[in-house]
């Protein structure tokens, strides 16, 4: 890709953070976490466009980025002698948007929050209703195992949701 | 529960926090935070280090007219160049990770990079706090004394516990974190050689650590070895 500017990176983030946060928002568990993980992200991905080719689609490029960093660099952070930990801009959060989600929502967040990293990054493709071929790309197995995988954990999601509806 | 339920569900689900360009912005400038944590930062933190080690050593040699010391201090700085050019070239190999690849490709890179290289650079990091407590000794002497006893110095034991106890606190901390991670990394490609039913990735990683491992003995030799001739050779001035 060729070299962005500040402020067309700053677009290209603005314009794809919700994918970025739906990332953080299953990896963590605290709002602290949730920016700090945003934070790696982004830099990671400034640092990493320079050497984007195109070969993928820019989506599917940032989903590595980001699920490799919350996967691969996340839990160092926390267990870090060089941690420090850095207030957040009070309008990131929002109070409203938390209230509103509903009890299914939480639950859903639930259920995915007890899965392992991997199976959480599947679970995340797969209701962000990525294709088998791309989740294969991202993933890096085939789309065979990709197909099998989402099966057993859409059944495993479904098992605990159920349970915890108290259907 | 239908799969339709479940997409539904997760369509309804918005992350808590959203953020505008200046926010956005704001996060970008402040990399420096994010490369505090890093495996990068130790490496050139600890670069900064022996170059401040180095100069110190160097500086000593010119001011000093003890030709013992002299000697001393630039085999020391000597040495000190070499293991700053193999950190130097660990740092190239943290950079050559690829965090675009794919997931399993990236657990895989890191698990070789911490297992190998990165082990190996914990030993130089150690090291350099055993150079830096036993360069400020010498410093200690020479400002005190004016002048230094090589042979009382190099043969009184606390001149070495001190050094030894801050090599030792500074690997084993660092080693349990590096621990942690390889342990978190492993579970995941684990993870995935059950989806892939395929244990050939494990059986890579485990030739290169059998590789580092060897790469590893023979730098701690190097060192071990490195010392006890400078010692020698001091002794014998």
């Amino acid at each position: 890709m060729k070299n962005l500017t500040d402020k067309e990176f700053e677009q290209v983030i603005f314009e794809n953070q919700l994918l970025i946060l739906k990332i953080c928002s299953i990896y963590c568990e605290s709002q602290a976490d949730k920016d700090d993980l945003f934070q790696e992200i982004m830099i990671n991905l400034w640092k990493g466009l320079r050497s984007y080719r195109g070969e993928s689609k820019l989506s599917t490029w940032i989903y590595r980025v980001g699920l490799n960093t919350a996967i691969s660099g996340f839990k160092k952070r926390k267990r870090s002698p060089f941690i420090q930990t850095e207030e957040l801009p009070e309008h990131s959060i929002d109070p409203k948007l938390q209230a509103n989600q509903n009890e299914e929502v939480k639950i859903l967040y639930h259920a995915i929050s007890m899965l392992k990293p991997i199976d959480k990054a599947i679970a995340l493709l797969y209701l962000e209703e990525r294709k088998y071929d791309e989740i294969a790309e991202i993933i890096g197995i085939s789309e065979k195992n990709v197909s099998v995988r989402i099966v057993r954990l859409k059944k495993k999601l479904e098992q605990i949701i159920t349970k915890q509806l108290g259907g | 529960m239908e799969k339709q339920d479940i997409h539904s569900i997760w369509d309804q689900a918005k992350p808590a926090a959203e953020y505008s360009p200046a926010q956005i912005n704001t996060y970008r400038k402040k990399q420096y935070r994010q490369v505090k944590r890093s495996q990068g930062f130790l490496i050139i933190f600890d670069i900064i280090m022996k170059s401040i080690i180095i100069a110190a050593l160097v500086l000593l040699a010119i001011l000093s007219e003890q030709k013992d010391l002299q000697i001393l201090t630039l085999s020391i700085a000597a040495l000190s160049l070499i293991f700053l050019v193999i950190v130097a070239n660990i740092h190239s190999s943290y950079k050559s990770i690829n965090i675009g690849n794919s997931i399993m490709e990236n657990i895989k890179e890191r698990l070789l990079f911490l297992e190998g290289k990165f082990n190996t650079f914990l030993i130089f990091y150690s090291l350099t706090n055993f150079l830096l407590v036993f360069t400020g000794f010498i410093y200690y002497q020479i400002i005190k004394y004016d002048n230094i006893d090589l042979v009382a110095f190099l043969t009184d034991p606390f001149m070495y516990l001190f050094p030894i106890v801050a090599f030792a606190i500074s690997y084993f901390s660092q080693h349990q974190v590096v621990k942690q991670q390889i342990t978190d990394l492993t579970e995941a490609m684990h993870e995935l050689e059950d989806m892939d039913n395929s244990k050939y990735h494990s059986y890579i990683i485990n030739k290169q650590k059998e590789k580092q491992f060897r790469n590893r003995l023979i730098a701690i030799s190097l060192i071990f070895f490195g010392l006890v001739f400078l010692v020698l050779i001091l002794l014998i001035l």
